[in-house]
């Protein structure tokens, strides 16, 4: 079964996890065995693949549209604490800034990582994030912008944060096409990530700190 | 003379994009994220979805608005210039401000300061080719205001340091309407539809959105008459189809809705057609702006723009190295070329490094060099009478030489001959220096000499009034 698993989400074939995965289910198997031996290990080969090059990023999408089909399913029948998330993630792109795809790809890659992924959106004014922060009180809070107009807005939501006093209840992990490390550090962001695949790799770093 | 002239679409092809881009006008529609823009479009005739915002053209909406964009124009710069449209000879426009500056010998870019933006300036005004500077609008770092008063600030530096024709790209609504007050200001008449000394570009988002912020600065632009130009960004593979014809179809989209939306707004007003068509690299994520496909891209785009006869602007010299070296050429010759070829009324993008996050001063040089070398070879070949210069050759006959006969002199200063600024053509002779070396010994030439204004001093005065009453608007 764990071969099959592995072969239907390297293809990103949703209907074929969602198949595998009741069938998983109607065997018995557990939620914890299923996501954590199964749907996780073939997630980790997706990501190898796409850091060797060999895998583009459709293709990544699609695979981790398949885990979240399977993880639709395995959902609700979760007990307890049977599973355990890596984490609350709010994201977003910021004020101004209507670019959508860098983002959802970074929220994807969280996701097939184990993260509990609130997607904000685009155009997120700095209170909705201060509002997020407050309300879903996430590990790590990530803000995207592709345009060097609207990277001015990452440090106006930093600085909205700190204003709420939520600065220090929240890591703050910032990304886009325009960035540099030098501007994260210059805005006070704790962490910069180049790409998707540094974002969750930093993402994970964050949350273990 | 017959220019050289780049035919990436076939007449057939044109028609195809054309009718592709009506249809998804007419059925997709552009989402329009300003409500004013939206209600005004409506009265116009648009179809108007309020619940997604997003706004329908059918094919003869289109027609009927695009057909009062003006086909010819004048703009001016601030010293009494003309710059007629559509150019004779594709306009030089030299950046001033990127969000980074790499200097002569760094490895590193650094924050621009405001002394950066005069330098800039300073090239700009030296160098005759040049007749448009673009000030993007990104923060320098040694003046301690906010970010509206510090865009303001050092556009007042551009406006005072060079009267060239200028083209802004506003951060927001706010500094739109910061670049129009000085702009009326620094103009003799005060008025931007008669004067037309500013050229205000603006993004859509793609695939087929218009921002908020952006609405709101094509609707000033429009209503004072300051011409318009169109940047759509559609990043083939991730906001656009993957396929080169499907993105194009996507930029052509875009353009033409700015452009009925502009004419919609005050019917006639200026309005040039371009955009910066990226690819998304579906390995990496990274948006390029300088991949093979985008000369390719930009040649179809101006083709399409000149389909429909309107004054086209194209960004060229884009490269994604950080630096001066082979790829940096590569990609920049390919993108100037292919603007040229494909008939670009004005080039920008001089002194771009970095996907067009530094500039450089010495790379302004550089740029002017390929850029006008690229001209000189689209120009083509003038075949007449005169430059037979059959007469010339019976004159200094078999194993004579021309460096003294009348021709010579009548031509040799007449675009025939292309000069360089920094080429090294000197091979190793003493005095012989790399490319790059020469750049920067002409930087120094001329930002050596004590920065002065461009403007006249009753115009400095103005300028400077309209900056204290804009500063006051903005505290």
């Amino acid at each position: 079964m764990k071969a099959a698993f592995h072969e239907k989400i390297l293809a990103g074939d949703r209907e074929g996890i969602e198949a595998l995965t009741k069938e998983a289910v109607g065997k018995g198997t557990s939620v914890a065995k299923i996501i954590n031996e199964y749907l996780m290990p073939a997630m980790e080969e997706v990501g190898r693949q796409y850091e060797e090059g060999e895998m583009f990023i459709p293709e990544m999408l699609m695979a981790a549209h398949a885990m979240q089909a399977g993880m639709a399913i395995l959902k609700p029948l979760i007990v307890g604490d049977e599973v355990k998330t890596a984490g609350g993630v709010v994201i977003g792109t910021v004020q101004g800034d209507l670019h959508d795809i860098g983002k959802s790809l970074v929220g994807m890659m969280l996701e097939s990582a184990g993260f509990e992924v609130h997607d904000l959106g685009t155009d997120v004014a700095p209170a909705r994030f201060v509002a997020a922060v407050r309300d879903e009180k996430p590990a790590i809070l990530g803000l995207s912008a592709m345009l060097t107009t609207t990277m001015p807005n990452m440090k106006a939501t930093i600085d909205a944060l700190k204003e709420a006093g939520l600065r220090e209840k929240v890591l703050v992990l910032v990304g886009g096409a325009p960035l540099t490390s030098e501007f994260a550090s210059s805005i006070g962001a704790d962490g910069y990530a180049e790409d998707a695949s540094s974002a969750m790799q930093r993402a994970k770093a964050l949350a273990r700190s | 003379m017959k220019p050289i002239r780049l035919e990436t679409l076939s007449g057939d092809d044109k028609h195809a994009v054309h009718a592709a881009t009506l249809d998804v006008l007419s059925s997709v529609g552009v989402r329009v994220y300003d409500a004013g823009l939206r209600d005004l479009m409506r009265r116009q005739g648009a179809a108007v979805d309020e619940g997604s915002g997003d706004v329908r053209l059918a094919p003869a909406l289109v027609k009927e608005w695009l057909d009062l964009a003006p086909r010819a124009f004048t703009l001016a710069n601030r010293r009494g210039g003309t710059l007629p449209m559509p150019a004779e000879q594709t306009y030089i426009c030299s950046r001033v401000l990127l969000p980074k500056v790499l200097d002569y010998g760094a490895s590193r870019p650094r924050d621009p300061a405001i002394g950066d933006v005069i330098k800039a300036c300073q090239i700009a005004e030296a160098l005759d080719d040049v007749q448009w500077i673009l000030r993007t609008d990104a923060p320098v770092s040694d003046l301690d205001a906010t970010p509206e008063v510090n865009g303001l600030l050092s556009m007042h530096i551009a406006m005072t340091y060079s009267a060239k024709h200028l083209l802004c790209l506003p951060i927001s609504y706010a500094a739109a309407q910061s670049w129009i007050a000085l702009a009326e200001a620094a103009s003799e008449s005060g008025d931007l539809a008669k004067e037309h000394v500013l050229t205000m570009g603006l993004s859509s988002t793609a695939p087929l959105q218009l921002d908020r912020e952006s609405c709101q600065v094509l609707r000033l632009a429009a209503e004072k008459g300051v011409p318009v130009f169109a940047l759509p960004m559609p990043a083939g593979g991730g906001t656009a189809p993957v396929t080169t014809a499907g993105e194009l179809v996507i930029l052509n989209a875009e353009a033409l809705f700015i452009a009925v939306a502009a004419q919609m707004i005050r019917p006639g007003v200026p309005y040039f057609y371009g955009g910066i068509p990226c690819t998304f690299d579906l390995r990496t994520g990274i948006i390029s702006m300088s991949s093979p496909e985008f000369p390719l891209l930009t040649a179809g785009s101006l083709e399409m723009g000149r389909f429909y006869g309107l004054p086209l602007v194209s960004a060229s010299k884009y490269t994604d190295s950080l630096t001066f070296d082979e790829q940096c050429g590569a990609e920049k010759i390919m993108s100037s070329f292919a603007s040229l070829a494909a008939g670009a009324d004005v080039i920008y993008a001089n002194g771009d490094l970095d996907n067009a996050l530094a500039l450089s001063l010495e790379q302004l040089i550089m740029d002017l060099d390929l850029v006008l070398a690229a001209r000189r070879f689209v120009q083509g070949i003038v075949v007449d009478k005169d430059h037979l210069a059959v007469e010339a050759i019976r004159r200094v006959g078999p194993a004579g030489h021309y460096l003294e006969d009348p021709h010579t002199m009548q031509f040799m200063r007449a675009g025939e001959r292309f000069v360089p600024r920094s080429y090294n053509r000197l091979g190793h002779r003493s005095t012989a220096r790399h490319q790059l070396e020469k750049a920067h010994e002409l930087v120094e030439k001329i930002i050596g000499k004590p920065a002065q204004p461009a403007i006249t001093p009753a115009a400095a005065a103005r300028l400077q009034a309209a900056v204290e009453a804009r500063r006051r608007q903005l505290t």
